[in-house]
């Protein structure tokens, strides 16, 4: 799933508003309209699951923390805006790209292409759960060429040039397994590829990946089949939180989950922890 | 001769330690030039990575203007709550606004982008700029990616180096505020393309050559009041290659100052850094050159000095040592080749020209003493040769080389079987009166004489002793001849040349009754043959300028009596010994002769 693609079903409720008290009326009608036009667009033996996200500041964008670090050379100054606040500061993850929420359920054979945008420094999304067989195809969006690659070539991913406007395609091997790609020319390009075999397909045909929709105020959607699940959210390429067991049941639209899907420990609940 | 030979062996040592200062100077210089370019290098390496950092604060803070811009905080702000950035009506304005402050700042580019990553709007003054304007204007096209761009909106100002299409820019990045302790709502990102242009004035700035490579492509900057050749202060594709294998460079993002390429007359030295940034991973660095004047050997100082080099040398003074040091070998050559050349060669125009008799070795000094008192030996033995006497033989031109003897020895002549007396056909002498017993052999009788006296008589009686020239007896052969002579018939007897006004009755030795008396067979009359020496001796004496007042003929006598006594009693039928007067090394001098 693109941003677009994503944007297209969900965009409503991610962009109704965040970090701020007056945008979150609006975000609350936004995802309502949000269903409404959902609605059609899935089958109909689908459900839109609808669930919030705990933990998310714990979520930190990896290549950016990366890059703070002096000793890394990524900068010659770096310096705090003053009328920003302290918590605004941490470099939180972009959770609409970087956060994969999936559904873990029977195993299944992926089908379809699933569609990765290269552009701006990244991939979206940045982590991104396929099934097993599932076709993963990088589209170049950027006025330069890429070369990506996957990261000790366990993957036969190997580094090759890919053109503006230009496309790449690449399977992974069978089985379970996580994949990081990277490109020779964007060194903050950082994507993660998870062969999930149990990872339900959840969204529409043209994404063909089971991550869900996520906003950046840390709500998500899945279109789910009637059925027990695992939902899980997937990070850097690895499961992250706790799963939230699931249970969709028949003749529902749309069903709101009571608890929310933690993905991290925030800060909060550390101290309470002890 | 002494002072020249001094004199040269002084400016050899100079000329010597000269050189041997030269070198050192070469080698200090050589040490202290590299060491020089090494610390030139590394300060200007500093002095680059300050002025990135420093013109990157001087960027950021001029994108403030746009990051308050009434247009550009409601279009970032609308995009943040649109689906579809075709929905933010202000994007046109935003286009105006970047485009108007990229030209007035001179950003190569600039975007603003929302609180998503999307590019809300984009200005570009590069010509390659439509490429990047199509993909801005692509849906999915956005910045979000970048750590800067991540930063700037979570609140952080920062710069950074990108490197898109093997071109590199330097990038700087700010949050758009509309609240304070709020998050932002997007940021602003200006990119300033580094170019020849932008290298140039950060070499005009650090007095170096700087050049910036990425991926093969290099942009270089000399300062404008450099001499040197830009070809020369290139960074060529070979000397990237070596940066690979370079691990202070891959390690510590720097290598140490050295040597890149050494030109004929200039070593050109190079420190590589790596570029802070994104291009710190992307191979993208920065090198800053220097070229510095090389001499590979004292003798390249020529070559390489420039014309305030020259102008600097003092040549007043040297000049000055030159023509001093010139004009004091001259002196020394006057005075010790030239005019005893020219008097020596005037003494023997004279002695050609018949205006004299003889050398005369004391008014000569050195060699040329003792090639005229050759000379005169010379003379006596052609004289001799053709039977003429010219004055007393030396005993040793007669009888050969003498046997070492000591020195003062003046009586410690050959033992008596050595002396080819028969040969000689001496006449014979009445036996003298018996004397006092001579002084011990080997040592000088100087009972009753003065020290001044004591010491002529003992330089006259150092003489080896010679037989007398006598008038009435033919001159002995040559040394070498000596064996032979008894057969061989004599030749007539010599007469001596006139020597005329210039040729002092003293000096002309040999003269006197003596050789009469002997040659008419009458008595020998020692006292008149010792008072005619006495005179004779004081005569040349005074010719020669010594003093000769004290001397007086009791106390010369008295000398004569004992060595002739010394003389007899060592050599068995030694009836008397002939004393003659000669001149020795511009001093009056003695010979004895024994007489059997």
């Amino acid at each position: 799933m693109t941003n677009d693609d994503a944007g297209r079903r969900s965009r409503p409720a991610r962009d109704a508003g965040c970090f701020g008290k007056g945008r979150s009326v609006a975000g609350v009608g936004a995802l309502g309209a949000l269903v409404v036009l959902a609605a059609p667009l899935v089958a109909h033996a689908d459900t839109l699951v609808k669930g919030r996200l705990k933990g998310v500041e714990a979520l930190l964008n990896p290549v950016a923390t990366e890059a703070a670090d002096p000793n890394n050379h990524r900068f010659t100054f770096r310096e705090p805006s003053a009328t920003v606040s302290q918590q605004a500061k941490i470099l939180t993850a972009f959770l609409p790209k970087e956060l994969c929420v999936v559904a873990l359920g029977p195993e299944s054979k992926g089908q379809g292409t699933a569609r990765v945008v290269v552009s701006g420094g990244r991939t979206t999304p940045v982590t991104i759960v396929v099934n097993e067989g599932q076709t993963l195809q990088f589209e170049n969006h950027d006025p330069f060429v890429h070369r990506l690659y996957d990261v000790g070539g366990k993957g036969g991913f190997a580094v090759a040039e890919t053109a503006p406007k230009a496309a790449r395609s690449w399977t992974p091997p069978p089985g379970a397994a996580t994949y990081e790609l990277r490109d020779e020319r964007a060194p903050s390009l950082r994507t993660w590829v998870v062969v999930e075999p149990k990872a339900t397909r959840a969204v529409t045909p043209n994404a063909a990946h089971a991550c869900g929709v996520v906003t950046r105020r840390g709500e998500f959607t899945l279109s789910l089949p009637e059925g027990k699940f695992d939902l899980r959210g997937y990070f850097k390429g690895a499961p992250v939180g706790e799963a939230l067991p699931v249970e969709v049941k028949a003749g529902k639209d749309k069903q709101d989950l009571p608890d929310p899907l933690v993905v991290g420990k925030a800060e909060s609940d550390t101290k309470k922890g002890g | 001769m002494l002072l020249s030979r001094f004199w040269y062996i002084a400016l050899s040592l100079v000329l010597g330690a000269s050189v041997f200062m030269l070198y050192i100077a070469h080698g200090v210089a050589s040490r202290t030039a590299t060491r020089t370019m090494g610390e030139l290098l590394t300060a200007a390496t500093n002095s680059v990575e300050w002025y990135l950092r420093d013109h990157a604060h001087q960027r950021a803070a001029e994108l403030t203007d746009l990051t308050f811009h009434p247009d550009v905080q409601a279009a970032l702000a609308a995009a943040a709550d649109a689906d579809s950035l075709a929905a933010v009506k202000e994007r046109d304005k935003v286009k105006s606004a970047l485009r108007a402050f990229a030209e007035k700042k001179g950003f190569a580019i600039v975007w603003a982008i929302d609180v998503n990553g999307r590019v809300v709007g984009t200005a570009c003054t590069l010509q390659v700029c439509a490429s990047y304007e199509q993909a801005a204007a692509q849906p999915d096209f956005e910045m979000g990616g970048y750590a800067l761009v991540v930063d700037a909106l979570h609140g952080w100002v920062r710069d950074d180096t990108w490197v898109f299409d093997d071109q590199m820019y330097r990038v700087v990045a700010r949050p758009v505020e509309q609240k304070v302790n709020d998050q932002p709502i997007g940021a602003i990102v200006g990119a300033n393309h580094v170019n020849d242009a932008y290298v140039e004035a950060i070499a005009a700035r650090v007095g170096t050559a700087v050049a910036f490579f990425a991926r093969g492509n290099v942009a270089k900057g000399v300062p404008p009041d450099s001499s040197a050749v830009r070809s020369d202060l290139e960074v060529t594709t070979e000397d990237l290659k070596k940066l690979v294998d370079n691990k202070d460079y891959n390690e510590k993002g720097r290598t140490a100052a050295d040597t890149l390429r050494l030109l004929p007359k200039h070593t050109v030295g190079a420190v590589f850094s790596r570029l802070p940034g994104e291009s710190w991973d992307s191979g993208a660095g920065y090198a800053v050159i220097y070229r510095q004047l090389r001499a590979s050997s004292p003798l390249d100082y020529q070559g390489v000095a420039e014309e305030a080099d020259k102008k600097s040398v003092p040549w007043l003074y040297i000049a000055l040592i030159a023509i001093g040091a010139s004009l004091l070998g001259l002196v020394f050559s006057l005075l010790e080749h030239t005019r005893p050349l020219a008097r020596f060669r005037r003494a023997v125009h004279e002695l050609g020209k018949g205006k004299s008799d003889v050398l005369k070795p004391g008014s000569f000094r050195g060699t040329y003493k003792k090639i005229a008192s050759d000379i005169n030996d010379a003379l006596d033995k052609v004289a001799a040769k053709s039977g003429v006497e010219r004055g007393p033989a030396d005993l040793e031109s007669v009888l050969g080389p003498l046997p070492a003897q000591p020195q003062m020895s003046a009586f410690a002549v050959p033992k008596g079987d050595e002396l080819p007396v028969k040969e000689r056909s001496l006449p014979k002498a009445p036996k003298p009166v018996p004397t006092p017993a001579p002084a011990e052999p080997g040592t000088l009788p100087s009972a009753g004489l003065s020290p001044e006296e004591r010491d002529a008589v003992a330089r006259a009686m150092a003489e080896p002793a010679a037989p007398p020239p006598d008038a009435a007896t033919p001159t002995p052969p040559p040394a070498g001849a000596a064996e032979g002579g008894a057969k061989r018939p004599l030749p007539a007897p010599p007469k001596r040349r006139d020597s005329g006004a210039s040729a002092p009755a003293s000096t002309t030795v040999g003269e006197g009754p003596a050789p009469a008396a002997l040659e008419a067979g009458a008595e020998f009359d020692e006292e008149a043959d010792w008072r005619r020496v006495f005179d004779e001796f004081v005569a040349l004496k005074q010719k020669l300028g010594e003093p000769a007042e004290k001397l007086t003929y009791e106390k010369f006598r008295g000398t004569l009596q004992r060595n002739k006594d010394a003389l007899i009693e060592r050599h068995a039928g030694c009836k008397r010994v002939e004393f003659r007067v000669y001149e020795k090394q511009g001093k009056a001098a003695l010979k004895a002769s024994p007489v059997k």
